[in-house]
């Protein structure tokens, strides 16, 4: 009986373990994808028959292959350090410098203090954040080589690498900074950070913020004991963190911490520079975040001798921030957002967080089970960022009816003071050595200029800056050109500065000059005026009053303004200020009203520019509704609060999702799918132009099935399309910062520089790059290109043909928790560095796609926030970095083909009351019409996975789903013609009708959308890096993975063990019985 | 029946045990199978199987004592018990999945998203115990000694 038992219990222990492999199998074979990036493996992969044409069309460059043209992954990660050193160098922003206290000295003896000084925010919670090796702070100051067998985010190992084996952007500094670090502070902090858990990619916390910093008791018996012998200077890192899904919110933070804000700084971080100012003669404040912090105080101790902000520097740029301590490099990056003393005092503040309708049972529509019922009025008008503080400013000067000095707004004094609000301008920062700029020429560039009229509709400006090093070290300088357009009391809002455009110098030596020219797209200072009565019915364009336009270099805003005021003959609040400076353009316009509404109405696109998007505003429903803050009275439109918005009944459908009714009465006849006229492959339109007239025959191959699950399916794979020899391939998604495979998970290891599973990096992840504010406060452009094609060529060795990323959203304000990835609150810098970003990726094969297409202005309630505001706003901050973007007109005009970027990824957020994805507005009338944008649109992670007519119909190209529609390359193989995309597909839409082929058998409006939306990813596709793998021969095939293998075994293994034990149960049964029968 | 009760070996009682964990496990399932927006696809299969299993592994533990632990019909019941809560296994994780990868990463702050994980969780730790006794079970060959 004893083996009876034992029989029957083995037999259900390894039926129980067979079930669970066949589980776990089914499991691991469905996320094959995740699996791979997860365990550094290549499940699947395209496989041609080489017929000499296999990986020629993109390749990595020369100095990243072996001789024999296999990779060299160290060559790759040496450049990898050396661009993410540049972003920390030249990223970085000197604030404060008394005394010339930096930098150190070579061989300096520091102590570190703060709990960020131990453990550095290198990156930001999610979206921007960093895998593998990275180099410490500690390791950069005082280490002459990388120590990654200890340094990891996630415990990965790849070679060391000697510092002073690295090279420098070819600008000579190379070893690291040399100093010598207090072991026992850094200790001490290394034990209270690992009590405290405190992370070293945290991200921003929506309540009960805590920074995790000890407590000086804690700290100071350690310090008290050894700092003697490392006094040559303090260096105090604070830092704040940053992430997707929740903002920092207005006093939300732990009690008894003794700071009422997150984004001031706590007790115990004012007590650890208190420290350092007591003990050491020099005090340095390293500030790493991208959520601007209140550090006024700072700024006017006279002890705290200077301030570095270093944003979040990634796995290699605090290698750069070392080299500005310790004089390697003279620092020269400007702020990507002005740092005010209270960031409560930005207008946008006001109505920032969590807002419902009044009458929320009105709506009908759920996502994610709850009522789409949020909104916020972004009553601040134009006025974002360093736009409002400047612009009051200049006003406070200028035009004192404006009521700029009256206490609306004010937060440090009775009555608004700029000097007492601003701690840093925008674009602001010091270096070493000193420059004098002079413009030497300002040169006028459109078509008619022989003539003196515009007749065209672009006006370019060369700027010629001469820039000079007078002082005794060598540096790069950014050169920022700002412009004011002329402000009519009671017209249309306008900025009193905003940036135009900029560049770099190269390293200039003391006592040299250099003289760099910059094109400005007057574009950039057009104003959008959404009143204006177009001669064809229309409403609304850009314009440029007739007046006198100024035009400025400076360091920063603040300071181009005041060169602009004492042009002006204003007395500003700089005595430095420079009226040679500036320089002013008088535009005498003879049209009518004087308002020159002509030149910038037709888009580079040629198409006629009108309003769009007028639902964005609510008055447009409810006149007057809302008060925007106006320039003419401060005073009385500084924004109230809008916490108790009802719903007006037309606006309710369109909360509601009602924005397309599918068609039921429209002859389709025309229409073809599943043509079998021609036989075109999609490898046969590699590079093909956008007008080629073979793609309106590959599409009709297409069957509608295939169109609309091609359309269905976006993010990190692309579906396959059998009737056009189309395979299933994988694109990924981060924030711009690299790409997040590791080199030995490639998803194209049949390419010839395809990095071994062998290779000593195997394990190095290409997501290594600092956060984007670092990238834009470089103000370096070239250095974005460079980063794009390294970026690109990370593409290349890993199989990746397109990245959803960079983030280029602007920032509303600084409590936005996703600041750390879009780059600034200027569109300008924003909108050039993505492009650049994307112009060089795409020089890789790499499709760069910006995200969130547009105004993820807060991640609270972003899956259901409905933003409000004026069309001028939306065109003139958060679109107009889009626009530069995607039209990426500098590239336009050296280059044959469309250049501008060729992949977007649309926002959660609405725009007014309507979904982005479902704006037609938005996505055709602006992004394809105006802008010209051919590329492929996906949307943000099942967003709006209930509105599919809609947002196949408004030009959104492609739905991310990812795996949860649960298509796969199998499903697609093995069906038939007569369809069963049903299944495929994302059922039940927001109106209740079920998403079949016959739901749109007589909409030829859907099904013309459908196409449209396929052939822009087939053509970006078709520009991509994949060309390099597609012939006549292309096909995919699943490569046994080790881990595949092993469960295939257990499978086997418990298989035959069940099958074993069941058998002994039976003929121990069998002997039983017949033992008894005896 | 008291008699019945008070004879019962321990594999009568593993059996009682797994019964009741596959009921609780039932139960949740239905929670699971009707959370707004996080409802597992298959749910229905899930609450069915699991129903079904427990009135086999019921009907197991009481043929355990009526025939023996180590009857083929005792031991059938176990089986096919057994496979249809690793199909309820299967289900719940695999429904589970894109909710995970996403509460780990993009979607951190979704509350409602992890009291659906939570409770999933709830589940599966009551699946498998119900497993784990139901295995164990089958393991015990003796009926209690008859004291008359």
């Amino acid at each position: 009986m004893f083996k009876k038992a034992l029989w029957q219990g083995l037999t259900l222990v390894f039926a129980f373990l067979l079930c669970f492999a066949v589980t776990v199998a089914t499991l691991l074979a469905t996320y094959s994808s995740a699996v791979d990036s997860a365990l550094r493996t290549t499940s699947w992969a395209l496989e041609s028959v080489d017929d000499g044409t296999l990986y020629s069309a993109f390749t990595p460059d020369k100095k990243y292959l072996n001789e024999d043209g296999t990779g060299n992954s160290d060559a790759l990660i040496r450049d990898a350090i050396d661009i993410g050193r540049r972003f920390g160098a030249e990223g970085s922003v000197l604030l404060k410098n008394e005394n010339n206290v930096l930098p150190l000295a070579k061989g300096s003896k520091v102590t570190l203090l703060g709990a960020r000084s131990e453990t550095p925010i290198i990156n930001a919670g999610m979206g921007q954040h960093s895998l593998g090796p990275y180099i410490s702070l500690k390791q950069a100051l005082a280490d002459d080589k990388t120590d990654f067998a200890h340094t990891s985010v996630d415990s990965t190992k790849i070679k060391e690498i000697n510092f002073s084996e690295l090279k420098y952007g070819g600008d000579g500094a190379a070893a690291g900074a040399g100093f010598e670090v207090n072991p026992v502070v850094f200790e001490k902090y290394a034990e209270l950070n690992k009590a405290s858990g405190i992370q070293l990619q945290p991200k921003a916390i929506n309540n009960n913020f805590d920074p995790l910093e000890p407590a000086r008791s804690d700290v100071e018996p350690a310090l008290n004991s050894s700092y003697t012998a490392y006094a040559d200077a303090a260096i105090v890192v604070i830092g704040r963190g940053s992430g997707e899904g929740a903002d920092y919110l207005p006093g939300a933070v732990k009690e008894g911490l003794g700071f009422e804000e997150p984004l001031q700084l706590s007790k115990n971080e004012r007590d650890a520079i208190e420290m350092a100012k007591e003990k050491f003669g020099k005090v340095i404040v390293l500030v790493g975040t991208n959520s601007a912090m209140e550090i006024d105080a700072l700024k006017h101790d006279d002890k705290v001798d200077a301030i570095l902000w270093i944003g979040h520097p990634g796995n290699y740029g605090f290698l750069g921030v070392a080299d500005i301590l310790c004089g390697n490099v003279s620092p020269s990056g400007g702020l990507y957002d002005i740092y005010a003393a209270s960031n409560l005092s930005a207008p946008a503040m006001m109505n920032m967080g969590d807002y419902s309708y009044a009458n929320s049972d009105k709506i009908t529509r759920k996502y994610r089970n709850q009522l789409t019922n949020k909104y916020v009025i972004e009553a601040e008008g134009i006025y974002v960022g360093y736009r409002y503080y400047e612009t009051r400013y200049y006003d406070s000067v200028v035009n004192p009816s404006s009521k700029a000095n009256s206490s609306a707004g004010a937060t440090q004094s009775p009555t608004w003071d700029y000097d007492k609000e601003v701690s840093y301008g925008f674009g602001y920062g010091l270096t070493y050595t000193d420059f004098t700029y002079e413009i030497t020429n300002m040169q006028f560039d459109y078509a008619s200029a022989k003539t003196g009229k515009i007749t065209g509709h672009d006006i370019y400006v060369d700027f010629t800056v001469k820039v000079t090093n007078t002082g005794d070290r060598a540096g790069k300088a950014n050169v920022q050109i700002y412009g004011q357009a002329p402000y009519i009391k009671g017209g249309l809002e306008k900025s009193a500065i905003q940036l135009l455009d900029f560049d770099k110098t190269p390293l200039i030596a003391p006592k040299s000059s250099e003289t760099i020219t910059i094109k400005v797209d007057l574009q950039n200072i057009a104003s959008y005026d959404n009143t204006y009565a177009n001669a064809d019915g229309s409403t609304g364009t850009y314009v440029l009053d007739e007046g006198d336009y100024y035009f400025a270099v400076g360091n920063g805003a603040h300071d181009a303004l005041n060169n602009i005021m004492k042009a002006q003959g204003h007395t500003p609040d700089d005595a430095n200020a420079n009226a040679a400076l500036a320089r002013k353009w008088s535009y005498d316009y003879s049209g009518p009203g004087n308002v020159d509404a002509a030149t910038f109405s037709v888009s580079k696109n040629n198409t006629r520019v009108k309003n769009q998007i007028d639902y964005a505003d609510w008055n447009h429903f409810e006149k007057d509704k809302v008060t925007y803050l106006s320039r003419a009275d401060w005073e009385g439109t500084y924004p109230k609060e809008y916490n108790d918005m009802s719903i007006p009944d037309n606006m309710l459908d369109l909360i509601n999702g009602k924005y397309y009714t599918v068609k039921t009465n429209q002859d389709t006849s025309s229409i073809k799918w599943g043509s079998k006229e021609t036989d075109w492959k999609f490898y046969e339109m590699a590079f093909a132009d956008f007008d080629d007239i073979r793609w309106d025959e590959i599409l009709s191959q297409l069957t509608i099935e295939e169109s609309m699950v091609l359309a269905a399916f976006g993010g990190d794979a692309i579906p396959s399309a059998p009737s056009v020899g189309l395979m299933e391939m994988q694109g990924t998604e981060n924030m711009g910062n690299g790409i997040v495979y590791t080199l030995s998970a490639t998803k194209d290891p049949s390419a010839p520089w395809a990095i071994k599973s062998s290779d000593p990096n195997a394990d190095w992840n290409g997501e290594v790059f600092g956060s984007a504010p670092l990238m834009a406060s470089t103000f370096n452009p070239a250095l974005l290109y460079e980063e794009g094609v390294f970026v690109g060529t990370e593409g290349l060795f890993l199989g990746v043909p397109i990245l959803w990323g960079p983030g280029l959203n602007t920032h509303r304000h600084a409590y936005n928790g996703r600041n750390s990835d879009y780059y600034s609150e200027d569109p300008v810098l924003s909108g050039v560095m993505a492009m650049e970003f994307a112009i060089g990726a795409l020089d890789k094969g790499l499709i760069a796609a910006p995200k969130h297409f547009a105004f993820n202005d807060q991640e609270t309630n972003r899956f259901w926030i409905a933003p409000f505001m004026t069309e001028q706003r939306a065109r003139e901050v958060e679109l107009r970095a889009f626009q530069i973007a995607l039209e990426a007109g500098k590239y336009d005009r050296i280059r044959k083909t469309d250049t501008g970027m060729q992949g977007l990824m649309t926002s959660f957020s609405k725009i007014g009351p309507v979904e982005c994805t479902c704006s037609y507005e938005l996505q055709t009338g602006i992004c394809v019409n105006e802008w010209g944008f051919h590329g492929y649109a996906v949307t943000d992670i099942y967003d709006d996975t209930d509105l599919y007519s809609a947002m196949v119909y408004s030009g959104s190209t492609g739905y991310d789903v990812r795996g949860w529609t649960n298509l796969k390359y199998e499903d697609l193989q093995g069906r038939d013609t007569s369809g069963n995309a049903n299944r495929t597909l994302p059922k039940i839409q927001n109106d209740g009708t079920t998403i079949t082929k016959e739901l749109y058998a007589n909409d030829a409006d859907f099904q013309h959308a459908l196409k449209a939306s396929n052939k822009r990813i087939l053509w970006v596709l078709a520009q991509s890096s994949v060309m390099n793998r597609y012939n006549s021969t292309t096909h995919r095939v699943r490569l046994m993975t080790w881990w595949r293998a092993t469960y295939i075994s257990f499978i086997v293994l418990f298989s035959v063990l069940t099958a074993g034990a069941a058998a002994m149960y039976v003929l121990s049964t069998i002997k039983n019985k017949k033992e008894t029968e005896i | 029946m008291i008699d019945f009760v008070k004879k019962a070996g321990l594999s009568f009682w593993l059996g009682v045990s797994s019964a009741l964990m596959t009921l609780v496990m039932t139960v949740i399932t239905i929670v699971i199978a009707s959370t707004p927006a996080y409802a597992v696809s298959g749910g229905g299969i899930c609450i069915a199987f699991g129903v079904l299993s427990f009135l086999l592994i019921g009907a197991g533990a009481y043929m355990s004592e009526k025939f023996g632990p180590q009857h083929f019909l005792t031991a059938i019941t176990r089986i096919i018990a057994l496979v249809l809560l690793c199909v309820v296994f299967h289900i719940v994780v695999s429904g589970r999945i894109d909710l995970i990868s996403a509460l780990f990463t993009w979607d951190s702050y979704n509350e409602v998203g992890w009291s659906a994980f939570y409770i999933s969780i709830v589940c599966v730790v009551f699946l498998l115990l119900a497993l784990l006794t139901l295995v164990t079970g089958a393991f015990f060959d003796k009926k209690k000694k008859s004291n008359a």
